[in-house]
């Protein structure tokens, strides 16, 4: 595939219209506090679906990018993240725009997130090709595991409860069964209703149980008096933007370690943008000569958490395109936009389908750079629509979650599905279940049943030594029991992180008082 | 108690009855699981062959995990009680009855929806929602819906295709 080819392909008009709507649309959704890139990658799929594949997948690349940088624009200037992944953000911008360099805040995030997805991107580019090569000697019994492995990010998808998680993902894996049997043809759970035969539709139970779930937890806010994503009136956007010259160079080295570092945790199965950007402050600090100016509006600690969590985005692609392995929830949305298009994940994509996904890569590399501009333009913007109650945004979300169901296969079924997802994830965050293992679960269930049963009938009733005659396979065993124990360790990091800054910032006040 | 669980009780004019009121809500989200994971092993059991297998496996961890949950809810309710805590269960009437109401609504447009075309269904929806939430501006109201409708014939009649009319 040629270079030029492919840059024809990335500049074509329906792709750079599809990623600058993509970036706008995302920029703002990851401003509005409680709507996040999950969210955001769900209620898009169905734009996509009517679009070419290039166009379609681009745009969903540069949602997913472009909402991870916007919740860091009320991060700083309202002390509300709009994303988890931008919480660490909101520590030093909200104490920047305190101080009235809101704006320099945003411009030092808008930066640090470009540089950060760009080197994700070119991670991207260059890592992803020859690991898909490695896909081409799985067979059944490999992508079995991979899928096994795939599920254990349920432990960081978990929330409080592990057993709630998991519970969640068995749920999904049960979801995936509904419909024919891909083996036999034997219809299961079908209750008669021919609709239910090719499955349940994955999109609009994403959209039900992200979106509509949303708006019925907006709703008790509303009516607990609350009708506002946040109450702060904001700090004025004034003043310099960009750093300068002196300031990028003492940035710079802080925001291309993080970079690394995100690329490297969103590689890693469950690590998500949130726990890159904690990895990465921590680590900005701890290297830092001026440590006590963090939490205190330092420009390296911004830089460092925006940087990270914009790396984990190209990350988080690299197992999802070569291996199938969703590497976040938003991932895991995103294989789906992948399917929708008739894309599989593995080496068919670097080989049969390497125009498409060439070209995606290259149009996610392209968005980096876009969001900077488009990130300037409408940061202002997005701020004040934070301010748009919530009386508006629920009937709104409800519109679009029904128009986006719809859309798909124009078939009023997939509306139901996505209005009874939409009551089930409403409970289920309610109980604490929360809906991404399911969803997750729901994606790999149909991989690990079907493959597990192929490699039943090639070990020739000896699965054990089947199982040790296959390297890989034996590697992916090894790699699902660290899988499995990773969570754990990622967490008590993550709280060590956390309990080190309080630490640091309870002896600062005292030493001030 | 010497280790074995009592149901949570209260005293009332000198007769102990169950405080049903003080259960985690685990418990009863459990024996709602269970009720369902019977029922569909029911069903699994018509499901022929080798096809059955796995959905049966699935039922099996999910009721595995379920009476871990059970036993987890007992273990809160009996603590709190233990403490004369009252249970905080996030799941209560007072709290999911206007999301449940908004789900009626949603139902409704759906409904609308299917039996007239999107655009009446969702002037009507929205305009209805905007009003149960109680705003007040008529011109705000108004302003959303024509928004919303002009956006959608844009992006998804026009541009996409999508039979909505």
């Amino acid at each position: 595939m040629q270079a030029l080819e492919i840059l024809g392909m990335v500049l074509s008009l329906d792709v750079i219209v599809a990623l600058l709507i993509g970036l706008t649309v995302s920029i703002i959704m990851g401003a509005l506090p409680g709507l996040s890139a999950t969210m955001a990658v769900a209620l898009l799929i169905p734009v996509t679906f009517g679009m070419n594949p290039i166009a379609g997948l681009v745009m969903l690349t540069a949602v997913y990018t472009g909402a991870v940088y916007g919740g860091s624009i009320t991060a700083i200037l309202l002390h509300t993240p709009g994303t988890p992944a931008s919480a660490a953000t909101a520590i030093d911008g909200y104490a920047m725009a305190q101080k009235g360099e809101g704006f320099k805040a945003i411009g030092v995030a808008t930066v640090s997130s470009v540089i950060g997805g760009t080197i994700s991107a070119l991670a991207l580019i260059f890592l992803a090709p020859p690991l898909a090569q490695v896909s081409l000697k799985f067979g059944p019994l490999e992508y079995f595991f991979m899928a096994v492995f795939g599920l254990t990010i349920i432990g960081s998808l978990a929330g409080d409860s592990m057993i709630k998680g998991l519970m969640g993902g068995l749920l999904g894996l049960f979801i995936g069964i509904i419909g024919l049997d891909q083996m036999s043809g034997i219809p299961r759970f079908t209750f008669g209703i021919l609709a239910l035969e090719s499955g349940i539709s994955m999109v609009p139970a994403m959209i039900g149980m992200f979106s509509l779930s949303q708006v019925m937890i907006m709703t008790e806010d509303i009516f607990k008096g609350k009708s506002m994503l946040t109450d702060d009136t904001g700090t004025l956007l004034k003043g310099r933007f960009l750093p300068t010259m002196k300031e990028m160079k003492i940035l710079l080295p802080t925001i291309i370690k993080s970079s690394i570092i995100g690329v490297f945790v969103g590689i890693l199965p469950g690590a998500g943008g949130d726990i890159g950007s904690w990895v990465g402050y921590n680590e900005a600090k701890r290297s830092s000569k001026n440590p006590e100016k963090f939490g205190h509006g330092a420009m390296e600690g911004i830089a460092a958490a925006e940087s990270a969590n914009n790396a984990v985005t190209g990350g988080a692609l690299i197992p999802l395109l070569t291996l199938g392995i969703p590497g976040s929830a938003v991932a895991a949305i995103l294989l789906g936009g992948l399917m929708i298009q008739g894309l599989s994940p593995g080496y068919e994509l670097f080989s049969k389908y390497a125009d498409i996904t060439y070209s995606v890569m290259y149009g996610f590399l392209l968005a980096n750079v876009f969001m900077g501009f488009i990130g300037y333009v409408i940061s202002k913007q997005a701020v004040k629509l934070s301010k748009v109650p919530m009386t508006i945004l629920g009937p709104v979300i409800l519109g679009l979650s029904v128009v986006g169901s719809y859309a798909i296969q124009n078939s009023m079924f997939d509306v139901y599905v996505m209005v009874f997802f939409g009551f089930l994830g409403y409970f289920m965050r309610k109980a604490g279940f929360g809906t991404a293992p399911t969803i997750l679960g729901v994606i790999l269930g149909t991989m690990i049943e079907s493959n597990y049963r192929r490699a039943l009938v090639l070990s020739k009733g000896s699965m054990i030594g089947y199982f040790f005659s296959r390297p890989i396979a034996v590697l992916l065993f090894g790699l699902v029991i660290v899988s499995m124990f990773a969570p754990v360790v990622m967490k008590k990091l993550q709280s060590k992180m956390k309990a080190d800054f309080d630490e640091l910032v309870s002896d600062e006040d005292r030493d001030m008082e | 108690m010497g280790g074995t669980y009592v149901l949570p009780n209260i005293y009332i004019e000198g007769r102990i009855k169950l405080n049903t009121k003080n259960i985690h809500q685990d418990v009863f989200i459990s024996i709602v699981i269970f009720l369902s994971l019977g029922f569909l092993f029911m069903v699994s059991l018509n499901i022929k062959g080798d096809s059955g297998l796995f959905p049966r496996l699935v039922i099996g961890g999910l009721a595995l995990l379920n009476t871990v949950l059970l036993f987890r809810g007992l273990m809160k309710t009996k603590e709190a009680n233990a403490n004369n805590r009252e249970v905080e269960n996030t799941i209560n009437l007072e709290t999911i009855k206007w999301p449940l109401i908004v789900l009626a609504v949603s139902v409704v447009y759906v409904a609308i929806f299917n039996f007239t075309n999107f655009f009446v269904a969702s002037t009507v929806f929205l305009i209805g929602l905007m009003k149960l939430y109680k705003m007040k501006s008529w011109k705000t109201i108004i302003l959303v819906t024509l928004a919303f409708n002009i956006f959608i014939y844009l992006g998804f009649v026009l541009a996409l295709n999508v039979p909505l009319i």
